[in-house]
């Protein structure tokens, strides 16, 4: 979608192409998602929403290329990912994307600051720089006085926020975050909204969020709804 | 990214303490166990003083005698006598050949030893000896219970003994039937009480009267009784009744052979088997079979087997058995706690995944875990053996004069197949986990 002449160029960051998804078991084929084909320009800030089960967060792990779908392709600033080993991916995963968990997903063994140079250890950052870079996340999110806790002596909002500050420690061009605010109240599930709002902002960095909450998504670009494993428009 | 695997390693560990405690005390133990076996083993069957020379020594401790059962063969003849016909029978014995019917073993005669041993040509050397003859002696008037070997000259050149002073008796001291004694360390303590010498004191043996002491030998950890005596005379001293019983080829001796090389074991053997061919038969034995054992064989036959049995390397092979299935417990355990933890871990592996882990991060971090553990299990096993030897070897357990020693080899050998078990049960799962989608990783683990 680039538009020529004197006009603002718009990148596509994401694009799908017939995607689909299905699910086996010995009798049963699950269709998790149906031939989807969907374009995220770079800088967009988009919302997934859908009932329970239709797809969502199917839909964002095939974004994130943390399921490999059953047929079509995704591409990513323009590289096609299909037949991609999976070495190449997690090496492409990370350097170009983020994530932010429902349920936060911090290493219980390892302290804030550990967790959230997380990205950086398998980008082969030497240790200082890991630390400066993480602690500038970590101030960011609020939360650089907490850097040598355990993600179990936090509370939600604040596991929450070290969660957003290890999805972009590593500066990568889209965060995917699904549910990101599902288990917080709202005052803290505004605080991070807020953070992801910022990012997206201030940035320019692409968000790809799922959630329930209509109020959440209404704040965002634009809003993807699903049913059933298909886009609805 | 070595000292960041270190960091997660210990933090992983210091947290799950249980797991880590259960894990430890596993490898700790089990090495532990390992090295106190082959401690007591090293100690009966290494090469140790007065055994060095063990792996070319052949005892004969015994002497099979075999009476083979006999059929009355009745042979009739016909003969005409002055034209009438004459029945004439013979009867013979014929021998059934294997049908034993008589068996007899004991120790070997002196005779015997004299006559067909000693002039064997494979042996380097031979000894003859009566060994662990009970002795009651009674310093300053009280009993003492004393175990004595009688020997020849021969057998301190087979028996190399360490000498605290003093020396061992010659060929002319047998022969003369000197007065002199060689004692054991212990011995002489117990009968002469702490002294700095010994030498030349003199031990009263009943109605043989006094012995000069003219050796004084340290303390053996062996069981093996061929050596370990608490004193040792020439064997002339021994009554000809104990030395030859009359019968056969029977008597109260022990005979040590000592082969050139450990490669002449087998052609002794032969030798035997000669030796035994071509003895004349007596006493109605038809066949006689001289018994001969090796240092293990002499071990193992204080747990299995019997005098006729050659055991030594069957036990040893059922011990390795035994103590395999011991080492299979921990590691079985180790397996199974490795992969329900890492189970438990796949959200971790998820998300180390999602942000960039290649399945090479994730092993070496697990290896990383399983090295540390194992090594500090080493460690901590280590530890254990050398308090535990130090405890038995304090409390004369093993037949007083044990040494129990350490011994690094196995140490090593154990460490690395605890590792590599270790490794192998963090491996497995961890590479099944690693193989499923990130997606799916993630659902199953909550952190």
């Amino acid at each position: 979608m680039e538009r020529g002449g004197g006009e603002v160029k718009v990148k596509i960051m994401i694009e799908l192409k017939n995607l689909s998804k299905s699910y086996y078991t010995d009798v049963l084929e699950t269709v998790a998602l149906n031939n989807i084909s969907l374009k995220i320009n770079e800088g967009e800030f988009v919302s997934i929403m859908g009932p329970s089960g239709c797809g969502k967060s199917t839909l964002l792990n095939m974004i994130g290329l943390l399921d490999i779908p059953t047929s079509g392709n995704v591409n990513i600033k323009g590289v096609n990912l299909e037949n991609q080993s999976e070495n190449q991916l997690a090496t492409f995963r990370n350097g170009n994307l983020g994530f932010i968990f429902q349920s936060f997903h911090l290493i219980s063994d390892l302290s804030v600051i550990d967790n959230v140079e997380l990205p950086l250890l398998y980008r082969g950052v030497g240790t200082n720089e890991r630390k400066r870079l993480s602690e500038e996340a970590l101030e960011r999110v609020g939360l650089l006085n907490r850097k040598n806790h355990f993600p179990n002596q936090l509370s939600g909002g604040q596991r929450q926020r070290v969660a957003i500050a290890r999805a972009v420690v590593g500066k990568p061009s889209i965060v995917m975050a699904d549910e990101p605010t599902g288990n917080l109240d709202s005052v803290l599930g505004n605080e991070v909204m807020q953070l992801l709002l910022d990012l997206n902002e201030k940035e320019k960095v692409t968000v790809v969020m799922v959630t329930h909450d209509e109020s959440m998504a209404r704040k965002t670009h634009r809003i993807i709804r699903l049913y059933d494993g298909s886009l609805v428009n | 990214m070595l000292k960041n695997y270190f960091k997660i390693a210990i933090k992983v560990l210091a947290r799950n303490k249980l797991y880590t405690f259960i894990s430890l005390f596993g490898i700790s133990f089990t090495l532990m166990v390992l090295m106190l076996a082959s401690a007591v083993l090293e100690n009966e069957l290494g090469n140790n003083p007065p055994l060095s020379k063990g792996d070319r020594i052949l005892f004969l401790p015994s002497l099979e005698g075999l009476g083979y059962a006999r059929e009355r063969v009745v042979d009739y003849d016909t003969t005409e006598v002055n034209g009438v016909l004459v029945i004439d029978s013979t009867v013979t014995q014929k021998v059934l050949e294997g049908n034993v019917n008589q068996n007899t073993s004991s120790s070997i005669g002196y005779q015997f030893y004299k006559n067909h041993i000693s002039k064997m040509k494979t042996p380097e050397l031979s000894s003859v000896f009566i060994d662990y003859a009970p002795l009651d002696v009674f310093p300053n008037g009280e009993k003492l219970s004393l175990f004595g070997n009688l020997t020849d000259a021969n057998y301190w050149k087979i028996f190399d003994f360490e000498f605290i002073e003093g020396n061992a008796f010659q060929e002319k001291a047998v022969d003369n039937q000197s007065n002199v004694i060689v004692l054991r360390e212990s011995a002489a303590r117990k009968y002469f009480g702490e002294q700095s010498s010994y030498l030349g004191k003199e031990l009263i043996w009943g109605l043989n009267g006094p012995f000069k002491v003219i050796g004084v030998v340290k303390n053996v950890g062996t069981s093996n009784r061929s050596v370990r005596a608490d004193f040792f005379v020439p064997i002339t001293w021994a009554s000809k009744s104990d030395l030859d019983y009359g019968q056969a080829y029977f008597g109260s001796c022990v005979v040590a052979l000592l082969a050139t090389n450990k490669n002449d074991m087998p052609k002794i053997e032969e030798e035997l088997r000669t030796v035994e061919n071509n003895l004349e038969m007596k006493d109605k034995f038809d066949k006689f079979n001289i018994l001969e054992k090796d240092v293990a064989d002499v071990y193992a036959w204080n747990f299995m087997g019997s005098q006729r049995d050659r055991e030594g390397k069957n036990f040893l092979k059922l011990l390795f058995g035994v103590l395999s299935f011991f080492v299979l417990i921990p590691i079985l355990n180790l397996v199974n706690l490795n992969v329900t933890r890492i189970m438990e871990r796949s959200s971790e592996i998820g998300v180390r995944k999602a942000f960039g882990a290649k399945r090479s991060n994730l092993f070496i971090q697990f290896l990383f875990e399983n090295l540390i553990l194992t090594f500090l299990g080493g460690v901590i096993g280590v530890i254990l053996t050398i308090v535990v030897l130090k405890v038995l070897n304090d409390a004369e357990v093993f037949f007083g004069d044990a040494k129990l020693s350490f011994n690094f080899t196995l140490l090593v050998i154990s460490i690395i197949i605890t590792f590599i078990f270790g490794v192998l049960s963090g491996f497995l799962p961890a590479w099944r986990i690693s193989k499923t989608p990130v997606a799916e990783a993630l659902k199953t683990g909550k952190l």
